[in-house]
């Protein structure tokens, strides 16, 4: 009888502890709408989100994300990163203490207790697809954590990222500066494709050598821009696997390879089953400039790829100065003059 | 009737194997494709037979003959119709290894080869648990089997969790089994450990019928039970991790060709075992053609594997009424 009473307590002041647990920070007033009205935005899904006059306590769940909020000048208002910010080379080069900041994780793997302990007025999110159905926005809305949702399928969409995060930071007007400086580099490199006639076939590799960019997405839109042509374009997803021999039957002119991909220009040019591929008997493979994808350097990896392909059409400018200029323009004094 | 199934099952891989070299995304005129295996042809229309399919149809002959007679081996071992190659713990060590190279390792370290060690490693540590005193009952083999998988499974969503999201796509990948990487270092990488061991098996198989009665009927006969399961499981380890170290992880094929063969032919391990190592390779080729060839894309094989070996088990698994299990 003695045992089932102790147990009994034992039990009940389990859960007195554990609501008590649940009461700590997830509980807490996240929501900063209450003071000083709100406002609403327009995220890339369409949402309409409302936001507090001015957004003090930002998390965000994407490093190209805070790569735009840094050149916005809007750092001092962001409160939490992924934790992909702190592997990033550019933020690491532009925030060195980044890794002081904390993370509730990231898109994929978030801590919401975390998340709201940061008592953040708004979240930057990254969807996948166009779908409502994020699986982190019920999960931080329910929260009474409004949560802006940036979705990105080509150039276009970095410019309105852009943008969006402006409006979101009430940083307009700066925002509106960067994407004229972006727009200005791709206007540079049509201008200067302008006379050319004959473009090459380009494919562009990920994690293996016959994973490529399809018809969708800002690589795709980066080859098309480069003044080359996409065979694996056909295909309307962003990514698709393909065989060998396909790669093969295509005879792509030139090969761009992930920056981040375990196998190297070296590793294509030395097997012996590419060895027919136009691109490898000329040498043509390279990996991509190391930027971010959803951020204002993207067309700098344009400009890198236009400028590979057609150097004719880029005689007598001087690269390295339009890069640090740009970078310059964008990111400030912290990014540095290499 | 039967004679004329075991022909057909016998002969199975010939006719594949010759349509799997003709077949392909390049589109080769059929005359260039020989003149190609003979040293003619132009250096595309080479490099595409020679370098790109021939290895591929190779690789998947080797692989699908490794993973069936694997199955066919430990599931007389076992007494066990449910048991596959990766019953020990294999698939879920290499996976680990595979993802191990292809996240953490310097990129010099092959993915083959990792994925190859962390296999064996695993079925050793599942061996050793299994071990009590001289012997290793089958049931604690099995579930020593289960333990060891759920730890490297453990340790590769570690991997997972720590991994940038778009490099995870490349284990994703590797994890639903291809032949796209296909060439002839892997060919020659697996040739030996693959056919070694198949004829272990081959010439060891009438031990199959005895061991798959139990322990104490096998050793009434004399026969050293132990010693007879050991070089079946070495051997049928040592076949799948190197078919798993080339082509990933490829599901169903151990569980099923075994018993679609023996539901077709009997039990009886003297003809079983030849005809799973001749089906399974022809099996495991038709599904990688397929793979390859019905879509521009090329396909992860075990989803094929899966969709074209099920409705087919199914129906001999209702005509038999029991699977042909004994």
């Amino acid at each position: 009888m003695d045992f089932m009473r102790t147990a009994t307590c034992i039990v009940a002041l389990y859960f007195v502890c554990a609501l008590l647990c649940g009461c700590g920070t997830g509980g807490s007033d996240s929501t900063s709408l209450s003071g000083g009205g709100s406002r609403a935005v327009t995220d890339m899904l369409g949402r309409r989100v409302l936001l507090p006059q001015r957004v003090e306590r930002a998390v965000l769940l994407l490093s190209d994300a805070a790569k735009i909020v840094y050149s916005l000048g809007a750092w001092g208002s962001v409160v939490g990163v992924s934790r992909y910010c702190y592997e990033d080379r550019t933020l690491c080069q532009l925030v060195p203490d980044i890794n002081k900041l904390p993370s509730p994780g990231s898109g994929f793997d978030l801590n919401i207790e975390k998340l709201l302990a940061l008592r953040p007025d708004v979240v930057v999110v990254w969807a996948s697809t166009s779908s409502r159905s994020h699986p982190l926005l019920k999960q931080i809305t329910e929260r009474g954590v409004p949560v802006v949702v940036l979705r990105c399928f080509g150039l276009g969409d970095v410019y309105r990222t852009v943008e969006l995060l402006g409006e979101v930071f009430g940083r307009r007007r700066r925002a509106a500066e960067i994407v004229k400086q972006m727009k200005g580099v791709v206007a540079f490199v049509r201008e200067r494709l302008k006379g050319v006639r004959r473009k090459p076939k380009v494919i562009w590799l990920w994690t293996q050598p016959t994973r490529l960019t399809g018809g969708m997405g800002l690589t795709n839109d980066i080859i098309a821009l480069a003044g080359g042509v996409n065979p694996a374009a056909k295909f309307a997803v962003p990514y698709a696997t393909v065989s060998l021999e396909q790669i093969i039957a295509w005879n792509p002119d030139a090969i761009v390879i992930w920056e981040s991909a375990r196998y190297n220009r070296k590793g294509i040019i030395q097997d012996k089953r590419w060895r027919s591929v136009t691109a490898v008997r000329r040498g043509m493979v390279k990996k991509s400039r190391s930027t971010g994808l959803w951020c204002p350097e993207i067309v700098l990896k344009l400009l890198d790829i236009a400028v590979w392909l057609h150097p004719d059409a880029f005689k007598g400018v001087d690269i390295g100065k339009f890069e640090r200029d740009f970078l310059r323009s964008v990111y400030g004094s912290a990014a540095g003059g290499n | 009737m039967r004679k004329v199934v075991v022909v057909l099952l016998l002969l199975s891989p010939i006719p594949l194997f010759v349509a799997a070299l003709f077949m392909g995304s390049y589109g080769v005129p059929a005359y260039d494709v020989l003149r190609a295996l003979f040293g003619g042809a132009s250096q595309a229309h080479r490099v595409v037979v020679v370098d790109v399919r021939l290895p591929r149809v190779l690789l998947a002959l080797l692989v699908g003959a490794a993973l069936s007679a694997s199955g066919a081996s430990l599931q007389a071992v076992c007494r066990n119709p449910l048991v596959s190659p990766y019953i020990l713990g294999l698939s879920s060590g290499a996976a680990f290894g595979a993802a191990l190279s292809m996240t953490l390792l310097p990129a010099t370290f092959p993915v083959q080869l990792s994925a190859f060690l962390f296999g064996l490693l695993a079925v050793a540590v599942a061996y050793f648990i299994a071990r009590t005193g001289d012997e290793t009952p089958t049931v604690s083999l099995v579930l020593a089997g289960v333990i060891t998988a759920a730890l490297f499974s453990a340790l590769l969503s570690i991997l997972q969790f720590l991994t940038d999201p778009h490099r995870l796509s490349a284990v994703v990948y590797w994890l639903m089994g291809s032949f796209g990487r296909s060439d002839w270092a892997s060919v020659k990488a697996v040739v030996v450990p693959i056919v070694g061991a198949l004829v272990v098996m081959f010439l060891m198989r009438w031990r199959l019928n005895v061991l798959s009665l139990g322990g104490v009927e096998a050793k009434s006969v004399g026969m050293n039970v132990e010693a007879n399961r050991g070089a079946f499981i070495v051997a049928s380890t040592l076949a799948s991790a190197s078919a798993i170290s080339v082509c990933g992880i490829v599901g169903w094929v151990g569980l099923m060709v075994p018993h679609i063969v023996r539901m077709l032919v009997g039990p009886d391990h003297k003809v079983l075992l030849p005809l799973c190592i001749t089906f399974g390779a022809a099996f495991m080729l038709a599904v990688d053609t397929l793979a390859r060839c019905i879509t521009d894309y090329d396909l992860p094989v075990g989803i094929i594997s899966t969709l074209a070996g099920v409705p087919f088990f199914a129906y001999l698994l209702k005509r038999t009424k029991g699977g042909g299990w004994r």
